[in-house]
């Protein structure tokens, strides 16, 4: 049904309709927005001489859906920042997520720990969250012509025909929830459409009853759960738990660099297992520092999740000073990414799948979840 | 004219002209209500057991039924959580309190309809529907954070009372030790920032010092949910007379309230003495424990309890019309948030007892309609005005309050 509307522009129609790629366009442009039905040729390089003209072409029809970026934090500590415009003050501005083809984001509300403030800070996480999504839909709302807010898969298709960055609020911390369920569907209601565990007392060793039960509701509401830090047993079982797809917003591969935040494989099986996505971070740190490094890394979890299960989440969104894999220094880089995937011999339909398909796919999954759920349960 | 036809006549005006109730706190009652020894008394808002569908007499002022009885055309639904709560615990419990709202509204959608806007107040009363709104009731709530109380608003939360018993850290509260002389700066900047939501300011609970700083800052109209006279019955939860004489320039609204302890002379007295008796055996004035029940029985069994009744409300409005006018007065009952009600108004089945009274003394129809409904939409719908106009000129405010040093 609304699947089938999902592809109109990409599929039979002329490259004229499309939205204008990032750079000149190419002769072979009509050969580019292949459906995941057309076989890989592997003739196509010959016909697109530049792999990053490719890349522009592939990214104007299956925009980058990124998992993660933490401006509204930077935002809330230096809403100085004017991001229609070029902003030098910040990796992330409107003209660099259009120059990296980003059609839809996924905007963090989670507060970084160790934030100033102490003991005082620990009973605000709630008016936390909240002054996050205040500053979100801010921003939504003072870039119309850019930024749609998205609260559903549709939501994504609507804006990238729309020539809009679809933008999601969330992850939210799970700690927000200590003993009830109402602040969750209060943060639903306000927009918020991922939540993250990690950290929440009912997450830490296991899921406790009362975390089925955020489980069991996140379900029931559509709102994804992000297991990014979260240990790899309890993600397992998170996974597990959940009858919709579970997502990492920003991940690399643990048996690349076994850095703590990085994903095991056996957390990339479950992932595999439960149609879930693993969103590759673009930090130096669980990477490497180059664009390599992240190409090695987004192969990896291709290869032990599978095509369907692989993402990015770059985690763009901060002031100069954070380290970035050379190349990978601001949104307007995933271009390069994908020329480099280009050359690796990526077919195009997985490329598809990495950068936009499976983000929209985990969440329209996750309304066909919820729908079926409502059948069965009302609000607890 | 019988008694038997001023009821009538009574239930007739408010066919046409429902009550717009200000201060109802069904929505904690439910919060408390007896959990089930099973359930660990860990299930809140056991919506199945209490359904108010039904009669729920032994246990609540407010149904469904009674409320149709009562000719409420539209409640202010209090999403209330205790003073004492503090930071996040208070947040949190006022999430919780907007959702069970919200539960309540999907659960009955023939007789309660979610209204936001004086238009979806119209629409309810033109539906044969109870529209249902909600107000916080104290600052608490919001934890010194505007974007929580913009977060309220999106939630659908029309009016904030600025404290509830106690004092917070911007504003005085009517039943605390004053620290602030009424509003603080982040206090008037909160009041600025409800005039640009289009949230209304309500004054009921606070500190007389408090009503006057808001009124001056206040560029909507403010209400009182749940406030009475204090020329009438001087208890430091009413309105002071000339608070009452500053509502006809800012366009309020002091909406007259049920509690007996606050509107009854004799009972303020006996409240002070029966609450004297229980923190003279070592329990606070407020518990309900069986041991601090059986005290109190006791010492009503010494000293019966005075009674107020719909003469006693009526007293009040007679006052309140004389010096806010007939264009500034209000019903707010606040069943469900107090033990005692007056006779003939003992839940909200009452009001056409009050409307009844009130036509014996000599009110219009016209008078009466504006008490019960239109006073109060149109404070509601002023206050959406302002909102549009001063979102204009203003975005949002991100006033914190300053650390100490």
């Amino acid at each position: 049904m609304a699947d089938l509307q999902d592809e109109p522009h990409s599929v039979g129609i002329g490259a004229e309709y499309l939205p204008a790629p990032a750079v000149p366009a190419v002769p072979a442009a009509p050969a580019v927005p292949a459906a995941p039905a057309v076989p890989a040729a592997p003739a196509v390089p010959a016909a697109l001489p530049c792999a990053l003209d490719r890349a522009a072409a592939l990214l104007s029809v299956h925009p980058v859906a990124d998992g993660c970026n933490t401006l509204v934090w930077t935002l809330r500590q230096s809403p100085y920042h004017d991001i229609g415009t070029p902003d030098a003050g910040v990796d992330t501005d409107i003209p660099r997520l259009r120059a990296g083809g980003v059609g839809a984001q996924f905007w963090s509300l989670l507060v970084p720990s160790g934030r100033p403030g102490g003991a005082a800070a620990a009973d605000r996480v709630v008016s936390d969250t909240l002054e996050q999504i205040d500053v979100a839909l801010t921003l939504v709302r003072d870039y119309p012509d850019s930024l749609l807010l998205g609260l559903t898969a549709d939501d994504m298709a609507d804006a990238r025909n729309r020539n809009r960055i679809a933008s999601f609020l969330g992850p939210v911390p799970g700690r927000t929830l200590t003993d009830s369920l109402g602040a969750l569907r209060a943060f639903h209601a306000l927009g918020v459409r991922i939540l993250a565990p990690a950290g929440a007392p009912w997450a830490q060793d296991g899921l406790t009853a009362f975390g089925h039960e955020v489980v069991k509701e996140a379900n029931r509401l559509a709102v994804l759960l992000d297991l990014t830090d979260c240990p790899p047993a309890t993600a397992c079982q998170v996974a597990g738990a959940s009858k919709a797809p579970v997502i990492i917003s920003n991940t690399a591969a643990a048996a690349l660099n076994p850095h703590p935040g990085n994903v095991t494989d056996e957390v990339l099986l479950a992932l595999r297992a439960a149609d879930g996505l693993a969103m590759v971070t673009f930090d130096p740190a669980r990477t490497g520092d180059s664009l390599h490094a992240v190409a090695d890394h987004v192969d990896h979890v291709r290869a032990v999740a599978g095509p369907n299960a692989v993402g990015l989440g770059a985690a763009f969104g901060s002031e100069p000073g954070s380290p970035r894999p050379a190349g990978l220094t601001d949104p307007s880089g995933y271009p390069k990414l994908i020329a480099e995937l280009l050359e690796r011999g990526w077919p195009e339909a997985d490329l598809a799948l990495l950068t936009w398909g499976n983000a929209q796919r985990v969440l329209r999954d996750a309304e066909f979840t919820s729908r079926a759920a409502q059948h069965r349960r009302s609000s607890p | 004219m019988s008694a038997a036809q001023r009821l009538d006549e009574a239930r007739g005006l408010l066919a046409e002209h429902p009550v717009v109730d200000g201060h109802n706190d069904l929505p904690w009652a439910l919060r408390m209500g007896s959990p089930r020894p099973e359930d660990g008394g860990k299930v809140r808002y056991d919506l199945a057991r209490r359904d108010i569908a039904q009669d729920q007499s032994a246990h609540l002022h407010t149904d469904i039924p009674r409320l149709r009885a009562g000719g409420v055309g539209a409640q202010f639904w209090s999403v209330y959580v205790r003073s004492d709560y503090a930071g996040d615990e208070a947040v949190s419990a006022t999430l919780e309190q907007i959702d069970v709202v919200a539960q309540l509204i999907d659960r009955y959608p023939g007789d309660l309809v979610r209204a936001l806007t004086a238009d979806d107040m119209e629409g309810a009363r033109a539906d044969g529907r109870i529209a249902s709104l909600m107000g916080a009731e104290g600052g608490h709530s919001i934890n010194n954070s505007l974007a929580t109380l913009r977060a309220l608003y999106r939630l659908g939360v029309r009016y904030m009372t600025l404290t509830h018993n106690d004092t917070i850290d911007w504003a005085d509260s009517a039943t605390d030790e004053p620290r602030h002389g009424g509003l603080t700066g982040f206090g008037r900047e909160v009041v600025r920032e409800m005039n640009r939501v289009g949230m209304l300011v309500d004054l009921s609970h606070v500190a007389a010092t408090t009503m006057r700083d808001a009124l001056a800052v206040s560029a909507a109209p403010v209400i009182f949910s749940h406030s009475s006279a204090r020329a009438v019955c001087d208890h430091p939860r009413n309105i002071p007379d000339d608070v009452l004489a500053l509502l006809p320039a800012n366009g309020g609204v002091a909406m007259a309230t049920f509690v007996p302890k606050f509107i009854l002379p004799a009972a303020v007295e006996w409240t002070l003495a029966a609450d004297e008796n229980l923190r003279s055996h070592g329990f606070h004035h407020l518990d309900t424990t069986p041991a601090a029940m059986a005290l109190h029985r006791a010492f009503e069994a010494r000293r019966p309890r005075p009674v107020a009744n719909a003469a006693t409300v009526a007293d009040h409005l007679d006052h309140m019309r004389a010096v806010a006018g007939i264009d500034h007065i209000g019903i707010g009952g606040d069943y469900d948030g107090t033990a005692f009600t007056p006779s003939g108004l003992d839940d909200v089945a009452g009001y056409p007892n009050l409307i009844a009274e009130l036509l014996d003394r000599g009110w219009s129809k016209a008078d009466l309609a504006k008490l019960t409904w239109s006073n109060a939409v149109r404070a509601l719908r002023d206050a959406e005005s302002v909102a549009r106009g001063l979102a204009e000129t203003r975005g949002p405010s991100n006033a914190v309050i300053p650390p100490v040093p």
